[in-house]
């Protein structure tokens, strides 16, 4: 059942020498040789449109540059959005909000969203760029979700046929789908094996193996840090995760750090998850359950290569402190985590 | 698990060129759509095969030219839109009332629960066409008729007219479920039938794309079977049945074109 996502994992890893060579000079040449098996129409723009200004390319740049300025004007809850250049639409960096009330509250992931030459008939492909310890993301950080499936026929994949790409799908619709995801792991195609085990394990023993919300809160935590150190204010409340900012930014400046709206109160530490949550019902096994952590932790940092280095921001830090005055308390009141 | 197969992902990668190299030879080849050629240019693809050839004589007595669409798997909706249009052009009354159906099917398909925000593009894209090729336009029919055939080889605006038919059809699906539900086989939903097989681009149409798109657009299409079957005569079919056609079509196995009578 599995195998629609592993033959995708294999790929990925033997293509993986080709993007990294390519990525420095185009990625035409890696959205066309990767992921996209429905992306045709990427040949037909040398075709007979000689009298024609309109290239299936022009169209995908239409496409990003709308959905890009809408969500710069009216940002979306729980995550932004910017451009890795200025000048190249195609590919994204992306930050996605831990939910608040679950296990990856405060957590601050990073992702970047590459998108094929023929958006929106193919999808984009995300990759991580925080560890994401989750039964649909790969070590290497690239995600598995069927709505970024281009619609194939393969009764393999174990997939609802009912979540696949079309083109009305967009950027907002998937980084929801993303966000419920990462609560509701989807088990019949797991990316990471190791990952799928646990959640299961966790979810069957209703909560009492706890290893995969340790390691999960871990790394919302670690994740929160580096947030923190990049001068980010990750939303720890319901109210301050749904937040619409009003403000635009005003210059070009403005997607930088100052674009992730300051707007939202600044929270203490105390309000993350610390150590001691972690091993509330695990002391007995403590020492076995360390053990499978760390080797899982370092799985994960294995394909990831560096990609997820500190910005370490002085700027940021000093932003950070300033806002700590007004922090406020967790909403205690929200729902317990989804478990 | 991880061991079995190795060679999976070659031969996908394989697959996926050849796919490719094909799709592009067609694109090469094939404008989105052709000229009115002879209906008997067709004899020429069936190298004298008699079969073919009595029953390509036979159409012959029906309709004088052909306009080929790429087959890139989109060619119904292409040909259905192509071959509408054309026929609105020179139909004022008809062409008034279908840009009112048009502007008016976004909201229906907004409230049948597709994100407004892309929907509003596509439906904003296929609305300028329209307006693009009303037959008051300045210029007269010939000017408006070569303006449809410019922006339908036009791939930013053909593909954008294809994904709303295609979302159109979709939501004609939805919107009566109920008897869509008895023509899909196996065990497909209506929504899972509708995400998989209508709404991605390249994905081919069936008789129920057919029935759903006519019906929800109120035109009448006649298609022309022209396969290996006895009898010597190309059958005929309606869509719906029992409508006047307005739009004909010819199907060979995989692929639709356009037919002009006589």
């Amino acid at each position: 059942m599995e195998s629609f996502c592993i033959d995708r994992a294999r790929r990925q890893l033997q293509l993986g020498e080709q993007m990294t060579t390519a990525a420095s000079t185009s990625q035409h040449a890696t959205s066309s040789s990767t992921l996209m098996a429905g992306s045709g129409s990427l040949a037909t723009s040398s075709s007979a449109s000689a009298a024609t200004t309109t290239t299936p390319s022009s169209s995908a740049v239409r496409a990003l540059a709308m959905e890009y300025k809408s969500l710069q004007e009216e940002p979306v809850e729980g995550f932004r959005v910017k451009l890795i250049n200025d000048d190249n639409l195609f590919e994204w960096e992306v930050a996605i909000f831990g939910p608040p009330d679950t296990l990856y509250q405060g957590g601050y992931f990073k992702a970047h969203m590459k998108f094929p030459h023929d958006y929106p008939y193919s999808p984009p492909s995300i990759r991580f760029l925080t560890k994401v310890w989750h039964p649909n993301v790969y070590e290497n950080g690239d995600l598995c979700i069927s709505i970024l499936h281009p619609p194939v026929d393969d009764p393999q994949s174990g997939e609802l046929p009912c979540e696949r790409w079309n083109p009305t799908q967009n950027v907002r619709t998937i980084l929801l789908s993303v966000i419920s995801l990462l609560n509701e792991p989807n088990t019949f195609s797991p990316a990471n094996v190791d990952a799928s085990v646990m959640y299961r394990r966790w979810r069957d023993s209703q909560g009492k193996d706890n290893e995969y919300p340790n390691i999960i809160r871990k790394q919302a935590l670690a994740a929160n840090a580096e947030a923190k150190r990049e001068g980010i204010v990750v939303p720890m409340t319901l109210e301050d995760y749904c937040l619409k900012p009003t403000r635009k930014p005003t210059t070009e400046s403005g997607l930088d750090a100052n674009f992730y709206d300051d707007d939202f109160d600044l929270e203490t530490e105390d309000d993350l998850p610390t150590d001691d949550d972690f091993d509330e019902d695990d002391d007995d096994d403590e020492d076995e359950d360390e053990d499978e952590e760390d080797s899982a932790t370092a799985s994960i940092s294995k394909n990831n290569g560096g990609s997820s280095k500190c910005k370490n921001n002085g700027l940021g830090r000093e932003a950070a402190a300033a806002g700590a005055d007004d922090a406020e308390s967790a909403d205690d009141s929200g729902k317990g985590e989804t478990t | 698990m991880e061991s079995f197969k190795q060679n999976d992902g070659n031969r996908d990668e394989l697959i996926i060129q050849q796919q490719r190299e094909i799709e592009k030879e067609i694109s090469d080849t094939t404008p989105l759509v052709s000229e009115q050629l002879p209906l008997t240019c067709l004899w020429a693809e069936y190298n004298g095969d008699d079969i073919f050839t009595a029953k390509i004589q036979d159409l012959s007595t029906k309709y004088k030219f052909i306009r080929r669409t790429r087959p890139d798997g989109n060619c119904f909706f292409r040909a259905f839109a192509y071959s509408y249009l054309e026929y609105l052009i020179s139909n004022s009354s008809a062409y008034q009332e279908f840009r009112k159906l048009a502007e008016e099917s976004k909201d229906k398909l907004v409230q049948l629960g597709f994100p407004s925000f892309t929907l509003e593009d596509f439906h904003e894209t296929f609305m300028e066409v329209i307006k693009r090729v009303s037959p008051d336009n300045p210029g007269g029919p010939s000017k408006v008729q070569s303006e449809l055939h410019k922006i339908f080889n036009e791939q930013g605006y053909s593909d954008y007219v294809v994904v709303y038919l295609r979302l159109i059809t979709s939501g004609k699906l939805q919107e009566e479920a109920d008897f869509y539900q008895n023509f899909i086989e196996g065990d497909f939903t209506i929504e899972e039938f509708r995400h998989q097989e209508v709404e991605p681009m390249y994905k081919e149409s069936d008789h129920i794309h057919i029935i759903a798109l006519c019906t929800a657009l109120g035109a009448g299409v006649r298609v022309e079977y022209l396969d290996r079957g006895e009898g010597g005569t190309v059958k005929a079919h309606d869509f719906p049945e029992g409508t006047e056609p307005r739009i004909y079509l010819i199907y060979r196995p995989g692929h639709y074109d356009i037919l002009y009578p006589n």
